[in-house]
């Protein structure tokens, strides 16, 4: 296919290997450009001609019916293979369907409770670092205090204190 | 009112309604699948097979199938790609066997009086291109099956094979390419007729 939308032979022929000599089959937007080129090239025309032959040839294949005995056959299987029906108030397949979901559910509901849970080392940390912090606090609360009593007190007060 | 009744009463079903029907359970949406692509899919697995015995076989595997595993379909494709795809599998497994067992692939006979009446060159033909087919590989001949036989589009026929829409005409156009080389004969005589 050239940039101008025209078809060349080169991409002509390799079209017809895919689709062969039914347009319909061929993509619709190289329809147009299938039928100019084989108005105006003599070689396309030929290469078109051999593979209208060989689909006339394909076609040439009756197709083998399948036997009346076979037809019943297949349209008795629901007879020989009944399946329970699935009703409003059971729509699972199988009795044993639900519990594989909920075993699913909880094995997830591990997965992730594991995944979410704190790390040990982390929270021993964070235990000393509150009792440093509540020793801190204390320190700090004593501090805030002080300087609470020297804001209110007046500077002055505190220092005499010390 | 009752005209628009009747009208959605007797418009027949797509296939997508159908399958969903045999998913719950119901024997009357797949004999309904049953009419509409029996014919095909025996067609199909004959051309594949190349036996009516074994195309027998397998075209009722397939549907057993799809009585008893509807609830497998997925709804991205198309119910009938989904049948043919069932099809394909279990003829490819019996070429796979019929190959361990050094059983040579061929095409059977069918007895004339289910043959429509042919001329005697166009039944010439009609052996010369089953033969053709025959010896093609099976890809390619399963390709050329789907999509002239079948009138199955290029997406369609790739998905029943389980390929890329660009191997499926890789597929095609190697396959035309060996029933024309084979044909080649047929061809030099139908150019002395003219």
């Amino acid at each position: 296919m050239t940039s101008s939308g025209r078809l060349d032979l080169e991409a002509f022929e390799r079209l017809l290997a895919i689709h062969g000599s039914r347009v319909e089959r061929w993509p619709q937007p190289l329809q147009q450009a299938l039928a100019d080129l084989l108005e105006q090239s003599a070689s396309a025309r030929a290469r078109w001609d051999d593979a209208k032959r060989l689909d006339a040839w394909l076609d040439a294949v009756p197709a083998v019916e399948p036997t009346p005995a076979l037809v019943a056959r297949i349209a008795s299987l629901p007879a020989l293979h009944p399946r329970p029906a699935r009703s409003a108030w059971w729509p699972f397949q199988s009795s044993l369907t639900p519990l594989f979901a909920w075993a699913a559910a909880a094995v997830l509901g591990v997965v992730v409770g594991i995944s979410q849970a704190p790390d040990p080392l982390d929270a021993g940390t964070e235990t000393t670092a509150e009792v440093d912090v509540d020793g801190e606090a204390d320190e700090a609360s004593l501090d805030d205090w002080s300087e609470v009593s020297s804001l209110a007190m007046g500077a002055d007060w505190a220092l005499e204190d010390e | 009112m009752a005209s628009a009744t009747l009208d959605r009463v007797s418009e027949p079903e797509d296939d997508d309604q159908l399958i969903a029907r045999v998913q719950s359970g119901d024997p009357r949406a797949y004999r309904e699948l049953c009419d509409r692509h029996v014919r095909g899919v025996h067609a199909f697995v004959y051309r594949m097979l190349g036996s009516r015995a074994e195309a027998e076989e397998v075209c009722q595997e397939s549907f057993l199938r799809l009585w008893k595993h509807a609830d497998t379909f997925v709804s991205r494709s198309k119910p009938s790609t989904w049948l043919y795809r069932v099809a394909h599998n279990l003829a490819i497994d019996r070429l796979r066997r019929r190959r361990e067992a050094s059983h040579p692939l061929g095409i059977e006979e069918v007895p004339t009086s289910e043959r429509p009446s042919l001329h005697l060159y166009d039944k010439q033909v009609a052996e010369a291109v089953e033969r053709a087919l025959a010896e093609l590989p099976e890809r390619q001949r399963a390709a050329i099956s789907l999509v002239h036989y079948q009138g199955m589009s290029n997406a369609e026929a790739a998905e029943v094979l389980g390929v890329k829409v660009r191997a499926l005409e890789s597929l095609l156009a190697r396959g035309r390419q060996q029933l024309r080389e084979r044909l080649a004969d047929f061809k030099t005589r139908e150019g002395s007729d003219v």
